[in-house]
C-alpha cells in the first residue's frame, strides 16, 4: 500500500535523510525506532508529504502507486485525513486551544464528506464513545485545556480515526504521557486501527511501544539500518544501533547495598506538608524522610503532586508543615542549610540553563557568594564535570554545543558542585531517549554508590523505579497513599493507585 | 471576580488621570479669571471673579467640585466662548468619534487580510511586497499623506472636498465623504504597524502542531491558517488595536488641522492657544478616558476569546 523509495530530506544543504526505503502492506503494523535525531519523525511526515518548515524531500513516497511528493497541495488535501491520518507526540500542542474538541473531531468529516450536521454530530459522539472519552464524562463541548494529557491524546486518536483511514501514522504517541495513560492510549490505538483494518506506523524510541508492531525498522543517522520481524529483532538485533536500543531497554545495575531507612535523624525530613493553590490543596498533609545514601522513588500519575511536594520541601513553594535537616527544623524556607543539603535536577535541561552563559558559569552558579576564589571555583567545576564524565574542555562552551544527554550531565554537575547530601531529580531522564537515559541512570547509580549521596527521584517510568530505587513512595491526588521497598510495592501493592501503576508497568514490560 | 478587579483598576486609572490633569492646570500659567477679564483688568475685579469662580478655595475642595461636576457631565465654562465645555465637546465629538472609528475599521480592514496573506505566503513575493508596503506606510508622516491626498483627490481629480465638514445635517453621504480622506490618512500608518503584528502572531501560531494537524486532516494551508492559527493570534492583535486607538486620537489633532475639520483635536489645539484651561482639561480628560476604556475593552475581548480565561472566569 505505502512504498517509500530512496527518500531523502534536506534542510538547506544538510542532508537529514539519505535513501530511506520502507514498505507497508494494508493493515500492517510497522514500528520505526531510533534515537532522537535519527530521522524517524521526518520519515513519518514524508508519508503525508508535510515537511516541517525549511525542509525539502526527495525520492518517492507512493500510496497505491501514486507519488505523494510530486502531487500538488490540491491533490494531496483529499488524501490527508481520509486515507492517511496522523497523531502527534505532544497532546498539549496538537489540539487547537481555542476550539471545542467536538469541532476538532468533526473537522475531517466536514472537509471530506457531505454528511449533514446531525450525521456528523452522531459520528463524533460514536468516536467519543469508542475512544472511551464518553465513559469518563468528556463530551464534545470541552476545550483541550480541560482534559488530561491522556484524554487529549485520545481525542487525537478520535480525529485520526474519524474517516476510517487506511493508514495511521503515530509519531511518539505516548512518550509525553505518564505510564498509566500511555498504556491506555497505546492499547486504544492498536485495537481501533486493527478493528478498522488500517495500517499503523508507530514512531518511537521506546521498545516497549515498538513491540506492539509486527515489524520493526531501526533508523540511525538518517538511514534504515535494520528491518525485520519484531520478535526476531528483540531477540537478536543485528545492527549496532539496534543492539544499543535493546541493551538500553535491558539495563541491569549491580545490587545496591541495603540502607537503613529508619536511621534517625534523617538527612532531610518533612512532616505534614500542605501546599495550597488558590483554595485547593495540591499537596495534603504529606510526610517524607530520606536517610543518608538512600535512593527513594516518588511515583504517581501526572498531577498527583510529586513535583509540588518536593519543591515545597526544598523551600521553592510556600507551604505549611515542618521540614527538618538532620533533625533540626528549618525556620525560613530560604535557609542556606536547606540549599546545601539538597539540590534539584530538572526534567528539561534545555530550559534550566541560560543559553548565553558558559558551562563554567552555569555549573558554578550554586557557589555564588560562597567566597571562594575564581580559581577554586573553576577547580571544583572541573571536578564536578569529571564526576559526570565530561572533560575540562566543556567548561568554556555554551549549552547549545551539547546533546540532551550531555546537558543533563551538566545539570547534575551543577547540583553536585555544592556537595549536597541529597540529589532531587525531577523526571531527570524522561525527556531523553532510551540509550542516553540508560547512560544517565548508570551515572546516578555510580554517584550514589561512590559518594554515598542520597537520591530522591520523581518518575513515571516504573521500570526505572524498580531498577534504581531502594524505597518507593506513591502519591495520588496530593496525598501519600503508600510507601514501601521495591519488593513490597511490586509484590503486594495495596492502594488502588499503586495497583494501577504496577499493573501498567507489567503490561508494558 | 476577575472582571470586578479589572473594573476597579479602570476606575483607579481614570481617577489618577483626572488628578494629574487637575494638577497640571494649577501649574500651567494663565489664571482663568485673568483670561476672562483680559490682561489689563482691575485687580479688584479679578479677585472678585476668583471668589465667584471658587478659585480661592483650597485645592482639594476645587478638585472635588471639578471632579463632581465632571461625573455629572458638567465640565465647567469655557473662558473664551463663555458656554459650557460639555456643549462644546459634544458639538465636536460628532466629527472626531466617527473619524476615529473609521480609522480603526480601515486599519483593521487593511491589516487583517494583508497580514494573513503575508503570513501564508511567508518568504514569497506577496510577503515581501506586503512587508515593503508596510515599511513605506510606517515611514510616511500622516500629515504629509493627508496633504498628498488633498492634492491628488481634491485639487487634481476633484473627487473629494479639500477639507472642512458640512455637518451631518447636510446628508450622511456628504458628511462621510468629508471624513474619508482624513480617515485614510489616519489609518495608513496604523495599518502598517498592525499588518506586521498580524503577520508575526499568525506566523507564530502557524508553527504550532495543531495547524500541521489541520493540514493532516486535509485542510489546505489557507483555511488551516484561517480556522486554526488566526483564532489563537487574536490576543496580541487586539492589544495593539487598543494601543493604536490612543495614537488615532492624538493623530486626530494633526489631521483635523490639515483637513480643517471642527473636531475635538482642533478644539484642544485652539483651547491651548487661547489658554482656555477648562476646555483643555475637559478635552484631555475625555480623550484619556476614551483611550483607557477602549484598551480595557480590547483586553477584555482578548481574554474572552481565549477559552482558557473564559472558563476560568465563569468556573
Amino acid at each position: 500500500m505505502l512504498t517509500v523509495d530512496a527518500l531523502t530530506a534536506h534542510a538547506g544543504r544538510t542532508p537529514l535523510l539519505s535513501g530511506v526505503s520502507l514498505r507497508l502492506g494494508a493493515g500492517e503494523r510497522l514500528a520505526i525506532v531510533g534515537a532522537s535525531g535519527s530521522g524517524k519523525s521526518l520519515t513519518a511526515r514524508a508519508s503525508l508529504a508535510l515537511p516541517p518548515a525549511g525542509l525539502t524531500y526527495g525520492g518517492r513516497v507512493a500510496l497505491d502507486g501514486r507519488d505523494l511528493l510530486t502531487m500538488s497541495e490540491a491533490d494531496l488535501a483529499p488524501l490527508r485525513g481520509r486515507d492517511i491520518a496522523m497523531i502527534f507526540q505532544e497532546p498539549a500542542t496538537a489540539l487547537n486551544p481555542a476550539m471545542r474538541i467536538g469541532t476538532q473531531i468533526e473537522e475531517p468529516l466536514r472537509i471530506h464528506t457531505d454528511l449533514n450536521r446531525t450525521a456528523r454530530r452522531e459520528r463524533v459522539a460514536a468516536l467519543l464513545e469508542r475512544t472511551g472519552l464518553r465513559a469518563v464524562g468528556v463530551g464534545p463541548e470541552r476545550f483541550p485545556h480541560q482534559l488530561s494529557g491522556g484524554q487529549r491524546q485520545r481525542v487525537a486518536v478520535a480525529i485520526a480515526l474519524a474517516l476510517s483511514p487506511r493508514l495511521v501514522i503515530a509519531d511518539e504517541p505516548t512518550s509525553a504521557l505518564d505510564s498509566v495513560s500511555a498504556a491506555v492510549v497505546l492499547d486504544l490505538l492498536v485495537r481501533l486501527t486493527a478493528e478498522e483494518g488500517a495500517g499503523l506506523i508507530l514512531i518511537t524510541h521506546d521498545l516497549a511501544v515498538a513491540r506492539r508492531a509486527e515489524r520493526i525498522a531501526v533508523m540511525d543517522a538518517g538511514r534504515v539500518v535494520e528491518e525485520g520481524a519484531t520478535a526476531a529483532f528483540l531477540k537478536a538485533p543485528k545492527s549496532e544501533a539496534g543492539q544499543r536500543l535493546v541493551a538500553a531497554a535491558r539495563l541491569v545495575l549491580p545490587p545496591h547495598p541495603e540502607v537503613r531507612a529508619d536511621a534517625a535523624p534523617h538527612v532531610l525530613s518533612a512532616e505534614g506538608v500542605t501546599v495550597m493553590r488558590g483554595a485547593r490543596a495540591t499537596v495534603r498533609d504529606a510526610s517524607i524522610a530520606i536517610a543518608a545514601g538512600e535512593r527513594l522513588a516518588l511515583v504517581g500519575g501526572s498531577g498527583s503532586g510529586k513535583t509540588t511536594l518536593m519543591r515545597a520541601v526544598l523551600g521553592l513553594l510556600p507551604r505549611t508543615g515542618t521540614v527538618s535537616v538532620h533533625g533540626t527544623p528549618v525556620v525560613r524556607p530560604d535557609e542556606p542549610r536547606l540549599r546545601q543539603t539538597a539540590r534539584l535536577v530538572f526534567q528539561d535541561p534545555a530550559t534550566s540553563f541560560n543559553p548565553r552563559h558558559s558551562v563554567r558559569r552555569i555549573v558554578t552558579e550554586p557557589l555564588y557568594r560562597s567566597g571562594l576564589s575564581r580559581r577554586e571555583k573553576t577547580r571544583r567545576a572541573t571536578a564536578a564535570l569529571a564526576a559526570v564524565g565530561l572533560g575540562e574542555d566543556a567548561l568554556w562552551r555554551k549549552p547549545h554545543a551539547f546533546s540532551g544527554g550531555q546537558r543533563q550531565r551538566i545539570a547534575i554537575a551543577r547540583a553536585l558542585i555544592a556537595e549536597p547530601e541529597i540529589l532531587v531529580a525531577d523526571e531527570a531522564v524522561s525527556a531523553l531517549d532510551a540509550a542516553i537515559k540508560a547512560d544517565i541512570v548508570r551515572l546516578l547509580d555510580r554517584l550514589t554508590r561512590e559518594s554515598g549521596i542520597g537520591l530522591v527521584f520523581i518518575a513515571h517510568d516504573l521500570g526505572l523505579v524498580r531498577l534504581l530505587a531502594d524505597r518507593i513512595v506513591v502519591m495520588d491526588d496530593g496525598a501519600i497513599v503508600e510507601e514501601g521497598d521495591v519488593a513490597q510495592i511490586f509484590g503486594s501493592p495495596r492502594h488502588p493507585a499503586t495497583r494501577a501503576l504496577v499493573a501498567e508497568a507489567e503490561a508494558l514490560a | 471576580m476577575n472582571a470586578l478587579r479589572r473594573l476597579l483598576q479602570l476606575a483607579a486609572t481614570l481617577f489618577a488621570a483626572s488628578l494629574l490633569i487637575f494638577l497640571a492646570m494649577q501649574v500651567l500659567p494663565g489664571d482663568p479669571a485673568e483670561v476672562l477679564l483680559g490682561m489689563n483688568a482691575d485687580p479688584v475685579a479679578i479677585a472678585a471673579l476668583r471668589t465667584e469662580m471658587g478659585l480661592d478655595r483650597p485645592l482639594p475642595v476645587q478638585f472635588a467640585s471639578w471632579l463632581g461636576g465632571v461625573l455629572t457631565g458638567d465640565f465647567g465654562l469655557s473662558a473664551t466662548y463663555d458656554v459650557p465645555v460639555t456643549d462644546l465637546m459634544l458639538e465636536r465629538a460628532v466629527v472626531t468619534v466617527p473619524l476615529a472609528i473609521m480609522g480603526v475599521a480601515l486599519s483593521l480592514g487593511i491589516a487583517l487580510p494583508v497580514g494573513l496573506i503575508a503570513a501564508i505566503r511567508r518568504g514569497k513575493g506577496a510577503d515581501r511586497a506586503a512587508m515593503g508596503l508596510a515599511l513605506f506606510g510606517l515611514s510616511v508622516p500622516n500629515m504629509w499623506l493627508g496633504l498628498m491626498l488633498i492634492y491628488v483627490f481634491a485639487v487634481v481629480l476633484g473627487l473629494a472636498p479639500a477639507g472642512g465638514f458640512p455637518g451631518w445635517d447636510s446628508g450622511v453621504g456628504r458628511a462621510f465623504g468629508a471624513l474619508i480622506m482624513p480617515a485614510i490618512a489616519l489609518a495608513v500608518p496604523q495599518a502598517a504597524i498592525l499588518t506586521r503584528i498580524v503577520r508575526t502572531s499568525v506566523v507564530e501560531a502557524m508553527d504550532e502542531d495543531y495547524v500541521t494537524l489541520a493540514r493532516a486532516k486535509g485542510r489546505r494551508l489557507g483555511p488551516a491558517v484561517l480556522y486554526h492559527a488566526l483564532p489563537n493570534a487574536w490576543a496580541p492583535i487586539l492589544t495593539i488595536v487598543g494601543l493604536q486607538f490612543g495614537f488615532l486620537v492624538s493623530g486626530a489633532v494633526v489631521i483635523e488641522t490639515v483637513f480643517s475639520l471642527p473636531g475635538l483635536g482642533r478644539l484642544l489645539f485652539q483651547a491651548v492657544n487661547q489658554r482656555d484651561l477648562m476646555v483643555v482639561a475637559g478635552v484631555v480628560l475625555v480623550l484619556v478616558a476614551t483611550v483607557v476604556i477602549v484598551n480595557a475593552l480590547c483586553d477584555g475581548l482578548a481574554a474572552w476569546i481565549n477559552p482558557r480565561q473564559r472558563t476560568a472566569a465563569t468556573a
